[in-house]
């Protein structure tokens, strides 16, 4: 049994672990916390398989642990970065390390964009346009009501474009 | 139908985004075989939860040990400083009685008197007189010049340990210490009759237990005397029966003569009545009397 979880996991891994990672690091906007993440998130989803119920996609169910991990990271990490800003003055620009994820040139302006706006605005842009997930899964993954995935994008993709 | 917008972000740019990341392979294979050698030693070990390296409830639950215990301390310091800032704060914060915090806490007198020496002066003697005004008198030893110099300072000082305990009924009096020559009994030439003689050989001084009145009077005095709103002049007691006397300096026909009676007994019998108090006068019964300027009982 626990041979057969581990195949699929490792099998879900080569299929959506760059998605998860990309997911994560648009969200967190520094690679080695996206890694550890992601990190967990699979452990995450090996060891809660059993929970998982089919009724989605596993990709839907990947992403909506990434999801949760990231919120409450980025919920720990809120006032420490609040801080930092106060007393260092000085924006998070974490760069990327270049030999270990790159971003192609004409697509860079939009991944700084993205780093611009509201975090709800983000994740929604990123899932629906980005990740390509249909609304009910977005609705899913965020644990939103399907409405609330449509006119939060709606006011979200003005907002991209005015960055 | 594609959507485009002013700036060039359209749906293309976006969904070609995902593409354009590109994650180095080697780290993509080597972030999967720590997530199945965490997830093997997960299993061969049987721990409940596995080391996850984003630990989030952990250090939340360090936090809030921190932040309520932060919170005490600085809760606890507020309480413990109001209660610094005037003794009549720390009575209706904490409940103890007024009284009370003055049998626990030094004499007045002790208290000038250590504060004054901490900082270095040379102070002949501390007094306090009752009659005919309330005064504080503090007497300097040393020259002219040192008396003038330290007046000011040892004055400031002295009011503010006298408004830091909150007694306002006395006015302070610095002076300089005059040394009175000795005492010289002169005996008047006894030669003149050889009838009597004295001889002094032995002083006999009966040493007695000090009792429970004497233990606990000088705390109802300075506790009473301190305060201009008791109106006490005259504190007095008799060990059997036990009984306090209050003198006040308020005419029994004045018309909060009464409350301010009932006030003064209300705070000796909580005093009184208090554990520490009631341990020393083993349930020995006792009377209060407050008396008015004109002699009449008022409580």
């Amino acid at each position: 049994m626990s041979d057969f979880r581990e195949e699929e996991i490792a099998d879900w891994y080569d299929q959506h672990s760059k998605s998860v990672l990309t997911f994560i690091l648009l969200m967190v906007k520094d690679y080695q916390q996206a890694e550890d993440l992601t990190h967990d998130t699979f452990v995450k989803a090996y060891l809660n398989y059993n929970s998982f119920k089919h009724n989605s996609s596993e990709k839907t169910w990947l992403f909506s642990i990434a999801h949760n991990l990231t919120v409450d990271f980025l919920r720990k990490r809120k006032p420490s970065i609040f801080l930092k800003e106060a007393f260092l003055s000085q924006k998070d620009n974490n760069l990327l390390p270049e030999e270990i994820i790159k971003i192609k040139e004409n697509s860079y302006e939009l991944y700084s964009a993205l780093g611009e706006i509201k975090d709800t605005y983000r994740k929604v842009i990123v899932l629906r346009k980005i990740k390509g997930f249909s609304i009910e899964d977005t609705a899913k993954i965020l644990s939103w009501s399907e409405s609330k995935v449509k006119s939060t994008l709606f006011r979200a993709i003005p907002i991209l474009k005015k960055n | 139908m594609k959507k485009y917008y002013e700036d060039g972000f359209d749906d293309q740019s976006l969904e070609k985004l995902e593409d354009d990341i590109m994650w180095n392979k080697t780290q993509q294979r080597e972030l999967k075989d720590r997530i199945f050698i965490d997830v093997e030693k997960f299993e061969s070990q049987e721990k409940k939860i596995p080391n996850m390296l984003v630990s989030i409830k952990q250090i939340s639950l360090v936090r809030k040990l921190t932040y309520s215990v932060l919170a005490f301390i600085i809760l606890f310091g507020l309480f413990v400083g109001s209660a610094f800032v005037s003794p009549a704060m720390a009575n209706v914060v904490s409940n103890i009685p007024y009284l009370g915090q003055i049998f626990q806490s030094k004499p007045i007198l002790g208290l000038i008197n250590d504060e004054l020496k901490e900082k270095g002066y040379n102070i002949g003697t501390i007094g306090m007189r009752y009659q005919p005004k309330k005064v504080i008198e503090v007497s300097i030893e040393g020259s002219d010049d040192y008396y003038k110099e330290i007046k000011d300072d040892v004055e400031k000082i002295v009011k503010g340990i006298l408004k830091s305990r909150g007694y306002d009924a006395y006015s302070l009096n610095v002076n300089k210490f005059v040394a009175k020559k000795d005492y010289v009994l002169k005996v008047a030439n006894t030669n003149v009759s050889k009838i009597y003689t004295t001889n002094v050989t032995r002083v006999t001084v009966n040493a007695t237990k000090a009792d429970k009145g004497t233990q606990i009077i000088s705390t109802i005095t300075e506790g009473l005397m301190s305060k201009k709103e008791y109106k006490v002049t005259e504190v007095g007691y008799t060990s059997k029966p036990l009984t306090f006397i209050i003198k006040t300096s308020i005419l029994s026909s004045d018309p909060t003569a009464e409350t301010l009676g009932t006030e003064i007994e209300s705070m000796i019998t909580e005093f009184v009545t208090s554990e520490e108090i009631s341990s020393i006068l083993e349930n020995e019964p006792y009377e209060i009397i407050v008396n008015s300027k004109d002699n009449k009982k008022i409580n």
